[in-house]
């Protein structure tokens, strides 16, 4: 099968006042189509960058420096700002985290959505004002219907209330609601649920959950909470300092984790199920991202670490079926 | 160490905080009951976790008690004494026993001041021996894991676990009995939380404290806490020992609180309580019991009378009709 | 560089990675600089007039009256025969010495109350504030000239003319800031460790408003050099024969139409770049002191 969205080699840097900051430095992935991905990491191993790069939504200091992003079959790092806003919202969509800033206070959720549809399924440009009325009736009917697809309460009252006038809750409904507006391919949550209550959560993963059962698409998590991977995810990749350290199937991952690094993290998280004296700790802290060390990232904090891994980085190696890990551990030292 | 033997260090009866609501300079429009008639009570070295979503006061109470934040009523007992009799200067006197721990590193640190200073300031206030002050801080930093090269630092050239650290050591300055900690490692990495959440537990046993620990988190709040309450837009309507709340969660809310959390573990298979509706804001809160409009095991008493807390089972309390 | 453990090491690698950091701003702003050298000219032309300026500036010498500038006289001779150029020169001190003591103690009085208002609130602040809002909805400048007017003329007058029409607003900003540094963590932090006001105060709220001070203070260096020359022009401030640029100004204003053109032009030229230095000062300063844009 193809997949639907393919990363080869990206690298994007930031160029800032301290040096040159690598966000992301060769990182290769792959996304089928009906299946869900989660990206997982703590601050600053470049998981948001990723997702965005994927929309070219990169601002300077920071530059897509190297690598392809396939997706159905062309490189969207070629295509020219014009085609890319026609993908943006439409091919591709993305839900932020932070449901408050990313809704205009000053225009109703209903004008918002209905901005979207007509955006992408009509073209009025140059028609006549009264056309522009009639097709934006539709299209708030339109938004009306999406609402209630995410199983909003009271839609038709919810199309006339400014952002201010919901709970986060409600407002990340309807953000996935304008996400799932045109029908998009691939759907990219950027901790789309951590500023929200966890019972809160709970009601948007569900709703995840049969939105990916209805419609059949694709999407990315990127998250740094392991609960909510091994709940929506079909594969996860874990990433450190700006590579993927690990990818495979969801499963496999938490039954054998293999990278020392994904192992201190399931370790060092409290568990609702388990009794614990003490927290496994991984020593030290991931440093900052413009003097990184030779060879493997993760490798002055690692327990393992040998020579090997101070020369140079690992590649990702097949360790068993759909389970690949970027480590020294198992093999790649030729 | 036998908690059910010690007595009690703190001591809340019925606190109440209300917040008015100001409809131009002189009228009060309503108010918000963030924190509507809560009792508790922390023994001596013991832990005890409050948990709930947003809106349900924990963090006003952590500030209550501390009296940051002046309660509209209720009792506030500390080692015996009735701390809300007391006047500003003689509060600042049992200030020393208790103290907190916020939840943003960066925001609780003056953004001017070096490290060094700030871990003082506590000892500068009370009146500590200038000359011994640095050796003490030395002392303190290394209780925590810092070294003295962060001396001159500035808070915002720190890493947020460094942070945290310091106001760690700033709150264990004066020997205190007992620390409020409000979400102190909401803010933080997974691999950092557990070193802080380490460090805690180390220092609890080692310097004999008593925590009140806030989170909204149930999985790090079960780590650290003996006994756990929960909270629910004000009031507290669970409240037990931490397995045994775990094992056999009696409320409705607590519940679904505990079958809503993302379970690190693909093939857990567990039976999900999505509660339908957002949370209600404080101001009206729902007549009778306050989760009826949400709870899908409601009759119809619950909308018309609010549940006591009542002890179900040994130092298990719970505020339901059901039960 | 290898992180050094004595206190002296320290505090020595602090202050150079702050000069780098503020070297790097300073080239991203390069007007800056410019009104960072206008400004440290201005003060060392002050600080040494009586060295550099080659001539007395109140002795007369009738002989040499109204002459054009030379090699002499480089900025020309007024109609008492004073050299300009040293009566410029020496002007400089005047304006400039003026200026900071009237924003000086404009500061202190403003933030001092602002503080106060801010802190405690409620109906101190009420009146504190109302009372600067009385103030501030005159215009300053008019102000200014009633309270001068009032106390009759001189240098020493129109400097408390000017803090007076000037103190409230500076109460204003720091009042403003207060309200905010109030309610942040840290000032909870010290009050949840014992601090007492007083301290809170000192240590902890007003540090942390010091930046758009800095800013509106030396902005208004510039103002204040203005406001007192614009005093002087209209009668109210210095008097003759003492050399300020406004002064100098007015009395230059009936020789413009006979042609002397030097005698408002140097000091109008001055005044203008003075002002001018440190307001692009200002403006820089407020870019650089607004924490972390890189």
């Amino acid at each position: 099968m193809q997949p639907l969205l393919s990363i080869k080699n990206l690298k994007v840097y930031y160029y800032t006042y301290e040096g040159i900051v690598k966000a992301l430095d060769n990182v290769n992935l792959n996304l089928y189509p009906a299946e869900v991905l989660g990206l997982v990491g703590e601050t600053g191993c470049g998981k948001s960058t990723l997702a965005l790069s994927i929309l070219r939504l990169i601002q300077p200091p920071g530059k897509i420096v190297e690598g392809e992003i396939i997706f159905k079959g062309q490189n969207l790092l070629e295509k020219t700002e014009e085609e890319m806003r026609k993908i943006r919202g439409k091919k591709i969509s993305m839900v932020f985290q932070d449901p408050s800033t990313y809704w205009n206070p000053v225009f109703t959720i209903g004008d918002q959505i209905s901005e979207t549809i007509i955006l992408h399924k009509y073209s009025i440009e140059g028609s006549s004002t009264l056309f522009k009325k009639k097709i934006k009736k539709v299209a708030l009917k339109e938004a009306v219907d999406l609402l209630k697809k995410v199983g909003m309460p009271h839609p038709e009252k919810v199309i006339n209330q400014y952002p201010h006038e919901l709970s986060g809750g409600m407002k990340q409904r309807a953000m996935i609601a304008l996400a799932l507006a045109s029908k998009p391919d691939l759907v990219i949550l950027d901790e789309a649920t951590t500023a929200l209550d966890v019972t809160i959560q709970a009601q948007i993963l569900e709703l995840l959950s049969d939105i990916k059962k209805q419609m059949g698409l694709s999407m990315i998590i990127v998250t740094h909470d392991f609960g909510i991977v091994a709940e929506m995810c079909d594969h996860v990749a874990v990433m450190y300092a700006g590579v993927i350290v690990e990818y495979s199937a969801t499963k496999k991952l938490f039954k054998n984790p293999l990278h020392p690094y994904t192992r201190g993290l399931l370790s060092a998280i409290p568990k609702l199920h388990e009794e614990v004296q003490e927290l496994a700790v991984i020593p030290g802290t991931v440093g900052n991202l413009i003097d990184l060390p030779t060879g493997c990232r993760f490798h002055p904090r690692c327990q393992h670490a040998k020579i090997t891994c101070t020369r140079k980085p690992p590649q990702m190696i097949e360790v068993e079926p759909d389970h690949f890990v970027a480590c020294f551990l198992y093999g790649g030292s030729n | 160490m036998n908690l059910q033997a010690a007595k009690n260090l703190l001591e809340v009866k019925n606190l109440k905080k209300y917040f008015p609501i100001k409809a131009g300079i002189w009228k009060v429009k309503g108010y918000i009951r963030a924190v509507d008639g809560i009792s508790f009570f922390v023994r001596e070295g013991e832990t005890l976790g409050l948990v709930g979503e947003s809106g349900c006061g924990k963090t006003t109470v952590g500030r209550c008690i501390l009296r940051l934040i002046e309660p509209t009523t209720g009792e506030i007992y500390f080692d015996g004494q009735n701390i809300m009799k007391l006047n500003e200067k003689d509060m600042r006197k049992y200030r020393r026993y208790m103290q907190i721990v916020f939840q943003d590193p960066f925001a609780s640190l003056n953004p001017r001041k070096k490290i060094i200073d700030l871990v003082a300031e506590p000892l500068v206030v009370h009146g500590f021996s200038k000359n011994k002050l640095q050796e003490k801080v030395i002392e303190l930093l290394d209780s925590v894991g810092l070294g003295k090269e962060l001396f001159f630092r500035f808070p915002h050239e720190l890493s947020g676990g460094q942070r945290q650290r310091v106001c760690i050591a700033r709150a264990l300055a004066l020997n205190p009995k007992f620390i409020v900690l409000d979400e102190p490692t909401s803010s933080l990495d997974v691999s950092v939380q557990a070193q802080i959440l380490n460090l805690l537990k180390e220092l609890r046993w080692k310097l004999s404290l008593s925590y009140l620990f806030i989170s909204h988190n149930l999985s790090v709040v079960k780590f650290i806490s003996n006994r756990i309450a929960v909270m629910y837009l004000g009031k507290i309507v669970e409240s037990a020992d931490s397995k045994e709340l775990f094992t056999r969660p009696l409320h409705p809310y607590t519940q679904a609180l505990l079958s809503s959390i993302p379970v690190p573990e693909p093939n857990f298979i567990k039976k999900r309580v999505i509660l339908q509706g957002e949370i209600p804001t404080a101001t009206a809160p729902p007549s009778g019991c306050r989760f009826h409009p949400r709870c899908q095991y409601a009759q119809p008493i619950c909308g018309k009378k609010e549940p006591n807390l009542i002890e179900e089972n040994k130092d298990h309390f719970v505020a339901c009709h059901l039960i | 560089m290898p992180a050094a453990n004595n206190k002296i090491g320290q505090n020595l690698e602090v202050y150079f990675k702050k000069f780098r950091y503020y070297a790097y701003l300073l080239r991203r702003n390069p007007v800056t600089v410019v009104g960072m050298v206008i400004t440290l000219g201005l003060f060392f032309v002050a600080l040494f007039s009586p060295w550099i300026a080659p001539y007395n500036p109140i002795e007369q010498n009738i002989a040499i009256r109204l002459q054009p500038p030379t090699v002499n006289h480089p900025f020309g001779t007024d109609e008492f025969g004073r050299d300009i150029l040293s009566r410029v020169l020496w002007g400089s001190r005047l304006s400039l010495g003026v200026g900071i003591l009237v924003v000086i103690i404009s500061l202190m009085i403003g933030t001092i109350l602002g503080a106060v208002a801010g802190f405690l609130g409620g109906l101190v602040n009420e009146v504190i504030m109302r009372t600067a809002d009385l103030f501030l909805s005159f215009p300053s400048l008019i102000l200014a000239v009633l309270i001068a007017a009032t106390l009759g003329p001189g240098q020493a007058n129109t400097m408390i003319a000017l803090v007076v029409s000037w103190w409230p607003w500076y109460t204003r900003i720091v009042q403003a800031q207060v309200l905010t540094i109030k309610e942040s963590r840290y000032v909870e932090s010290a009050k949840a460790i014992g601090a007492g006001n007083i301290r809170i105060i000192v240590h902890h709220i007003l540090p942390n408003c010091v930046s758009p001070i800095i800013v509106q203070a030396t902005m208004d260096f510039g103002y204040a050099i203005l406001a007192t020359s614009t005093l002087s022009f209209i009668g109210l401030g210095a008097q003759p024969p003492t050399p300020e640029w406004g002064l100098m100004v007015s009395e230059g204003r009936s020789y413009i139409v006979s042609g002397e053109w030097w005698m408002i032009t140097f000091p109008g030229l001055f005044l203008m770049v003075a002002v001018l230095g440190f307001l692009l000062l200002g403006d820089g300063l407020c870019d650089i002191l607004n924490p972390r844009l890189k």
